[in-house]
């Protein structure tokens, strides 16, 4: 089985700004995959290549196999997608909308529509004008617009804007729902590091048009796991750590205390270790990198776009 | 491609039958051509020389009704592409699975029968109007027969179908303009200042053949000249040929530059 996106080195330049240099994504199979980056990173150029709302510079994507550039029409039959605002024609109701959008994926019955309705909340607001909804029921619309012709993949660029702490809860259940019961794959950008921490599986990091970090949601908040030790002399303690292989960035904390970065080692290891050296261990904790912290680790903490 | 060009259309036309706007330009159009149908009314009973008939009465609202056709014609296809990119609708749109050409194809072929329509419906008004006062009868001078009015009839089908062919022709143009802009605004202001110039240009023989409103202009302009008897500018056949061959060129050229526009057209906001 082809993977259900594959983006191989797209690049987009636009003058001479380079949004995208070389960025290469890959999801594999079903789940929620977060795409993170600061703002002006390239993730909505990312989304817009994938969509083919932009033509890139180089590079390839597919979609289940599809080739994105010669067969757009198949490739856009497998995805689905919701845009950070979406946009609805003001002057139809929600579910002319849909039916509208529904015709243009080629579905004649109504059921679908309805069902989606149903799905996002919006079955008793559907027969009023679109111009009336609030932010976050069009968001709801987005969503169930993206479900039409039932895709396999789905991109979501920021879900949760707009919505209530009622809507981002459903949101979360559906993401899960749509990933893990009808087995789509769901790519979503966002900048609430909490959520996606909360919902995704696995994460791809960008910044200045390039992949920074990408992986699996454990790998990536377990690469970096600190251990911090309280000992009777922190000295002595932070030199044997020094020496110990697979331990860095040994810091001296206090006069009894001190942390490292544990890598390969396990708690156990230092433990051992420390004991070994007739080092009495008072005290043993180990703490793992939340994706915020990888995230300004990885892209720093400047409020400038990139 | 053509099942996608009805799925289009039929999408279309959900959008447009909820559309205050095409109504409302609907009626103004409407209450337009019975203002022209007035004033010519009133100019035939009050200065004209020969004889008056149904013919020449329909003939001379029609073209000047083309003229505010063209100008619905605009707005029409401006607020059906150019506001899909201005709303943002458009990225709703693209994301669905059908060529973009196949998009286009379908939005343009609504509008052409819409304004298929409003021009069906004007003609059917005038023809009903100008029948009730003056009829449709042979035109004669002094027991002289100068037209019958079969010939007038057959030549009245033949310019609205060629009028119909350069409007056509025309809503494709708009649409290539309305895609490199994308906003409805500059779409109608582009389009109306070009139509201007256009006008201006076509007093120049060298020019006119080249220009293609004047292959809307001049199908009417003979058909009023045959319905008051006077000398033809032109043999119909040759107005027809030069017709047909200048807006099937328009048309193949707004194709070609519609579907190079199209394809690569991105959508930055």
């Amino acid at each position: 089985m082809p993977p259900i996106l594959e983006v191989k080195r797209l690049q987009k330049r636009y003058g001479k700004f380079d949004a995208l240099r070389g960025l290469d994504l890959i999801l594999s199979g079903p789940g929620v995959y977060g795409f993170l980056g600061p703002n002006g990173a390239g993730k909505t150029t990312t989304i817009k290549l994938i969509a083919g709302l932009l033509n890139p510079t180089a590079g390839s994507m597919k979609i289940a196999g599809i080739d994105v550039a010669t067969d757009p029409v198949g490739a856009h039959r497998q995805l689905g997608i919701m845009m950070e605002t979406p946009a609805f024609y003001n002057q139809l109701t929600g579910r002319e909308n849909l039916q509208l959008f529904a015709r243009l994926c080629g579905l004649n019955d109504g059921s679908s529509v309805d069902r989606l309705l149903a799905r996002v909340g919006l079955k008793s607001k559907s027969d009023d004008r679109v111009a009336s909804y609030s932010r976050g029921m069009r968001q709801r619309l987005g969503l169930a617009a993206a479900l039409l012709g039932d895709p396999r993949l789905v991109i979501l660029d920021e879900p949760m804007n707009g919505l209530d702490p009622a809507g981002i809860v459903e949101m979360r259940e559906w993401l899960a729902q749509m990933a893990r019961q009808e087995g789509r794959a769901v790519l979503m950008s966002s900048h609430q590091m909490g959520e996606m921490e909360r919902i995704c599986d696995s994460f791809t990091i960008i910044n200045r048009g390039a992949v920074v970090a990408s992986g699996a949601a454990a790998e990536l908040t377990q690469s970096r796991t600190t251990v911090s030790v309280r000992v009777p002399d922190s000295e002595t303690a932070a030199n044997v750590l020094r020496a110990m292989p697979g331990i860095s960035g040994v810091e001296i904390v206090g006069s009894d205390r001190l942390r490292a970065e544990s890598g390969e080692c396990s708690t156990a290891d230092v433990n051992r270790c420390l004991v070994n050296h007739n080092i009495d261990v008072l005290e043993i904790t180990t703490s793992t990198e939340s994706l915020e912290e990888i995230f300004f680790r990885l892209v720093g903490r400047s409020s400038d776009v990139a | 491609m053509w099942r996608e060009v009805c799925r289009v259309m039929i999408a279309e036309w959900l959008r447009v039958r909820k559309s205050r706007a095409m109504a409302a330009g609907l009626v103004t159009y409407l209450a337009v051509v019975a203002m022209f149908y007035l004033t010519y009314h009133l100019l035939v009973r009050r200065s004209f020389t020969g004889i008056p008939t149904g013919f020449y009465l329909s003939g001379s609202v029609l073209s000047a009704a083309v003229t505010s056709l063209e100008f619905a014609m605009t707005l029409i296809v401006a607020f059906s592409v150019a506001r899909e990119f201005s709303a943002g609708t458009i990225q709703q749109v693209w994301v669905r699975p059908l060529s973009r050409m196949s998009w286009l194809s379908g939005k343009l072929l609504t509008s052409v029968v819409v304004l298929k329509v409003w021009w069906v419906l004007t003609l059917l008004f005038v023809l009903v109007v100008a029948g009730v006062q003056l009829g449709f009868s042979d035109l004669m001078e002094k027991e002289y027969l100068i037209h019958s009015a079969g010939s007038l009839w057959w030549a009245l089908l033949l310019t609205v179908a060629l009028t119909t062919l350069a409007l056509a022709a025309e809503i494709g143009i708009v649409a290539v303009c309305a895609l490199i802009i994308g906003n409805p605004g500059g779409t109608i202001a582009v389009a109306v200042i070009a139509r201007f110039i256009l006008q201006l240009a076509s007093n120049w023989d060298l020019l006119r053949p080249l220009i293609l409103p004047t292959y809307v202009t001049a199908p009417l302009g003979q058909f009023i000249a045959m319905s008051k008897g006077l000398p033809l500018p032109e043999s119909w056949g040759h107005l027809t040929r030069t017709c047909l061959i200048g807006s099937l060129v328009w048309i193949l050229a707004g194709w070609l530059w519609a579907s190079w526009i199209v394809k690569r057209r991105e959508v930055l906001n």
